[in-house]
């Protein structure tokens, strides 16, 4: 689609995408999150079986905030770390959902790129989307600015791998667990700070190696002029990680992905790093995606907390709340089973019985098999994410126990009618009626059907 | 046969089961080029009791699974003591090494690593009783006068031994059959063993035991999957098949599988989710009760030996910084390297408002550790000379961080460019001082009082004397801490030891400098 011919006639249109006509509601017109996954599933093909690592999670990434992913391991946390950078390797799939991302320099850079692949919609209602845009368009304007795209999104499912390696350190950064994995041993630290420069800022030569000892200071590595010199083997391992966040961070990214970054450190370097992180996001207003297993981690640096088991996130809420009133019982489980939370108990609490691999569609809650709290119904009807009570903002959790203000024959038909609705439907499902989204619009939409409207998303996907 | 190994009466709780004394391990010693060795354990003496379990904590790096390998004989020590009921067990060699080795077990930290794949869950913790050859039943003869025992798989109890040092009772009877009491753990019935008593001024007692060595083994190792809280299906199963927390769960079965007295736990849930570690820590409490186990536990997590300790030793490159009752060392630690470990816990709490004494840098490499205290290069309670005790904090730090620097040149390999360059007169990537001197004092107006030591070294560095400049900076700035090791200094009733200058009566103590200081308001 000719983007470029529409740009005059958009432009005139005024604040476009933003602002959704004259009755577009409050929430709005507040600044659209620089990430929005919505009903994202990913799936690993075996000769055995189906593994959906991860089922049908949605959550949202604000600029300059930190969201925090925490769960055990098999939870599906870094497989939608890896969703969304793009890396799920055969035999997984991204079966379903949509991954938005609202980076402005990336949105530039693809839109120029990749212009016949960009759709204009900027003034055009979200559900009409589908008839303005082409199958592969991936790019989506929504306003223009002189001709240059001034706001829009990148849908990452729809992206193909040229564009998706733009996006990996351009505009979405990732910092794994192992340095080691990350860092090459046969170039220097400062060659490979310098090739990531070269390839997404241009620079080269002694401007480039000024840059990078600049990184290397930036991420508090002393010496830098000597550092930079040297060899990944010469680092220890805090320092290995620091010198990843310099690389991360020469790309100018919009979006941190930090996938365990400090599980492999001793306590005390990891206090460095978690205040490292800190400080580069104050900075630099960047927005962190945080993941953990690590609960104490998760409240010192997350401003919002996922909570992920079997696949699927059963609680969102600002990180206070989510610690000083957790809902759920797999997270109050989870919580309990921390040493030092009741130190008068002769033994540890724990939660029974083991995570189990999600490998068919869920028809009941995953948690049921092990949740002290689990009734008949547990085993029928699947918990959508909800708002936990009438007053609760946004906080949300997957279970038949709430919306707590009402009955629990209402709460549990609310759950029913709102999984039967997703599960229904048939067809794309690429609006934002993602399941979790559905929670998240607010208390207002508690208990009733809000997904009615959007179109359903088709739920069990399939083999692509 | 005998057993070397003498299980006696457990009379008090305080009877020390394990005495370390001034005990070194250094690898790479000697050797062809010399050089230093790295000095993994360095000089440590702590004592564990009977029945308790003692926490060792420190950064990776700091010597303790080479402490907790050591005290197993895995590592051989290179200096002093281990005192094992009395033995010496680092003097041990040959078949009363191996008889001792059935009384301290080591679980590992990694299940994935540390059982072979090859073998069935069944077989791995079978395996120490085939190298054991076990059983060899203890029999213990209730008798007047002479008793002796003769028998295939039978041996005599140590006299006065009691549980698991005795695994048959006989007590003969007049003219009928004699009263036998097996011990519970022990894989035979009654009517597996055949028992004659003879009388022949003493007493000579045969008991013949009438099932393969195999099956007991096979009923053993049962018994012990269920105690851990495996299924006696597990046994045919391969280690693959069973998930992190299960795989441990065999791992503490093979050590528990010959009965031993002291179990060296390294990092044991280190690698398991918050749930599943809960369920093994646990079990590991469950277990002591149940056997009378001692425990070494090593672990980097500090709210875990909080919850499952009685005394934590913390130790640094080598050195026991601190060691004493649990509860106490966290409510008012001693040391100041136990304030910065328990300050830089994460707490499960995001309210929690507790200031952060974060260390700076990495500790020192076990080859060439500090002259003086070992934490002297981190420490944030380091002693200051007299004439700098006035000195600005901040500037203090940034000198701090120019000598880190200084130092850390030392250990960089020079490449043999660079020393040609060097030789030349050429420059190099060590000659840009000025470059760390701006990068050092950023933003800072330096007193009169150090500049003038300061560029006196920074001179010697453009002289290519980087020795000398250290040394000068160590002279000017320099005190106790960097150049003589502290004593253990007794720090509280309970007999809590820490490893400080800031102990003796001259100084403000750690807890009272960082209350003045970090923590303050």
């Amino acid at each position: 689609m000719a983007a470029d011919d529409r740009a005059t006639d958009r432009a005139r249109t005024g604040p476009g995408g933003r602002d959704r006509g004259p009755d577009g509601d409050a929430l709005r017109t507040v600044e659209r999150p620089t990430l929005s996954v919505r009903n994202l599933q990913t799936a690993f093909f075996t000769d055995k079986e189906t593994i959906r690592a991860v089922d049908g999670i949605g959550f949202d990434v604000r600029e300059g905030e930190t969201v925090g992913i925490v769960g055990e391991s098999g939870s599906g946390k870094s497989v939608t770390a890896r969703s969304i950078m793009g890396l799920v390797d055969s035999p997984g799939h991204v079966l379903e959902g949509s991954i938005e991302f609202r980076g402005r320099a990336t949105l530039r850079r693809l839109a120029d790129r990749f212009s016949g692949r960009t759709a204009d919609v900027a003034g055009v209602e979200e559900a009409d989307r589908a008839g303005a845009a082409d199958d592969d368009d991936f790019v989506f304007v929504e306003e223009w600015d002189d001709g240059e795209p001034a706001a829009g999104y990148v849908e990452i499912t729809r992206a193909p791998e040229k564009a998706r390696r733009r996006l990996r350190g351009g505009g979405i950064a990732m910092i794994f667990q192992d340095p080691l994995t990350s860092l090459n041993p046969v170039y220097t630290v400062g060659n490979q700070i310098k090739e990531a420069l070269r390839l997404h800022q241009g620079l080269k030569g002694s401007a480039a190696t000024d840059e990078a000892v600049n990184l290397l200071e930036a991420v508090s590595i002393p010496d830098a002029h000597r550092r930079v010199t040297e060899y990944p083997h010469q680092f220890s391992g805090g320092m290995r990680q620091r010198a990843v966040i310099a690389m991360a961070l020469a790309c100018e990214p919009d979006l941190l992905i930090c996938d365990e970054p400090t599980t492999a450190l001793d306590v005390t370097i990891q206090a460095q790093i978690l205040e490292l992180l800190g400080d580069i996001q104050e900075e630099r207003g960047l927005s962190i995606v945080f993941i953990t297993h690590d609960m104490g981690v998760i409240a010192e640096i997350a401003d919002r907390v996922n909570v992920m088991y079997a696949g699927e996130i059963v609680e969102t809420a600002a990180a206070p709340e989510l610690f000083g009133d957790p809902k759920h019982p797999y997270t109050r489980g989870l919580l309990e089973s921390i040493p030092g939370r009741h130190p008068d108990d002769d033994r540890l609490r724990t939660i029974e019985g083991d995570v189990p691999t999600p490998n068919a569609p869920p028809t009941d809650c995953r948690f049921a098999p092990r949740c002290p709290e689990a009734f008949a119904e547990c085993e029928t009807v699947h918990p959508v994410s909800v708002a936990v009570n009438d007053d609760a903002g946004d906080h949300t959790a997957a279970c038949l126990l709430y919306p707590e203000d009402r009955s629990r024959e209402e709460s549990v038909e609310t759950h029913r009618a709102r999984d039967a609705s997703y599960a229904g439907g048939d067809g794309g499902g690429e609006s934002g009626s993602g399941r979790d989204a559905a929670g998240e619009t607010g208390p207002t939409e508690a208990g009733t059907e809000t997904s009615e409207g959007g179109e359903p998303a088709r739920r069990g996907g399939g083999q692509p | 046969m005998s057993e070397t190994v003498q299980r006696r009466e457990r009379t008090t709780a305080d009877e020390t089961l394990v005495d370390i004394d001034g005990l070194r391990t250094y690898y790479e010693e000697g050797g062809l080029f010399g050089g230093a060795p790295v000095k993994a354990v360095d000089d440590v003496s702590l004592s564990i009791r009977r029945g308790e379990t003692l926490g060792l904590v420190g950064e990776s790096g700091c010597g303790k699974t080479t402490l907790g390998r050591t005290l197993v004989q895995l590592e051989r020590a290179t200096a002093g003591a281990v005192r094992f009921e009395g033995t010496d067990i680092t003097e041990l060699s040959g078949s009363d090494l191996k008889a001792w080795r059935r009384s301290a077990q080591i679980v590992f930290q990694d299940p994935e690593s540390s059982l072979n794949q090859r073998m069935t869950v069944g077989e791995i913790v079978r395996e120490p009783l085939d190298v054991h050859d076990w059983p060899t039943l203890a029999v213990a003869v209730h008798a007047e006068g002479e008793t002796r025992v003769r028998g295939e798989l039978v041996t005599v109890a140590e006299p006065g031994a009691t549980g698991h040092g005795v695994d048959i009772t006989v007590r003969p009877a007049d003219g009928g059959e004699p009263d036998v009491e097996i011990r519970e753990a022990v894989p035979v019935d009654r009517s597996e063993l055949t028992v004659d008593v003879e009388r022949d001024g003493g007493t000579t007692v045969t008991v013949d035991v009438n099932k393969s060595k195999a099956r007991m083994r096979r009923q053993h190792v049962r018994a012990l999957l269920e105690t851990v809280g495996l299924r006696e299906e597990h046994y045919y199963r391969y280690p693959h098949q069973f998930s992190g927390g299960q795989r441990q769960r065999v791992g503490i079965a093979r050590a528990l599988s010959l009965e031993p007295e002291f179990v060296v736990l390294d990092e044991p849930v280190s690698a398991l989710d918050v749930s599943v570690q809960a369920k093994i820590l646990n079990l590991l409490e469950n277990l002591q009760d149940e056997f009378g186990l001692t425990y070494l536990f090593i672990a980097h997590d500090l709210s875990v030996v909080r919850h499952i300790c009685d005394r934590v030793a913390v130790m640094y490159l080598g050195n026991i910084m601190e060691i004493g009752p649990t509860e106490e060392l966290f409510e008012s630690p001693g040391n100041p390297y136990t304030h910065a470990l328990l300050s830089a816990i994460p707490e499960p709490d995001p309210t929690s408002e507790k200031e952060r004494l974060t260390l700076r840098g990495t500790p020192p490499s076990p080859r060439n550790p500090p002259a003086g205290c070992p934490f002297t290069t981190r420490c944030p309670a380091k002693i200051r000379p007299e004439q700098y005790r006035e000195l600005d904090d901040e500037v203090w730090e940034r000198i701090e961080v120019l000598r880190k620097v200084l130092r850390e040149r030392e250990r960089a390999d020079q490449s043999l460019s660079e020393r040609v360059q060097e030789l030349l007169g050429l420059e190099t990537r060590f000659s840009d001082i000025e470059e760390i001197h701006a990068e050092v004092f950023e933003g800072i107006d330096l007193p009169a009082a150090v500049r003038q030591p300061i560029e006196r070294a920074e001179q010697h560095v453009r002289d290519g004397e980087e020795a000398a400049a250290r040394e000068h900076l160590r002279e000017e700035f320099g005190s106790e801490c960097d150049t003589a090791m502290p004593d253990h200094h007794e720090v509280s009733d309970s007999g809590r030891t820490s490893l400080c200058h800031r102990h003796k009566p001259e100084y403000e103590s750690p807890g009272e400098y960082f209350d003045r200081t970090v923590f303050r308001g």
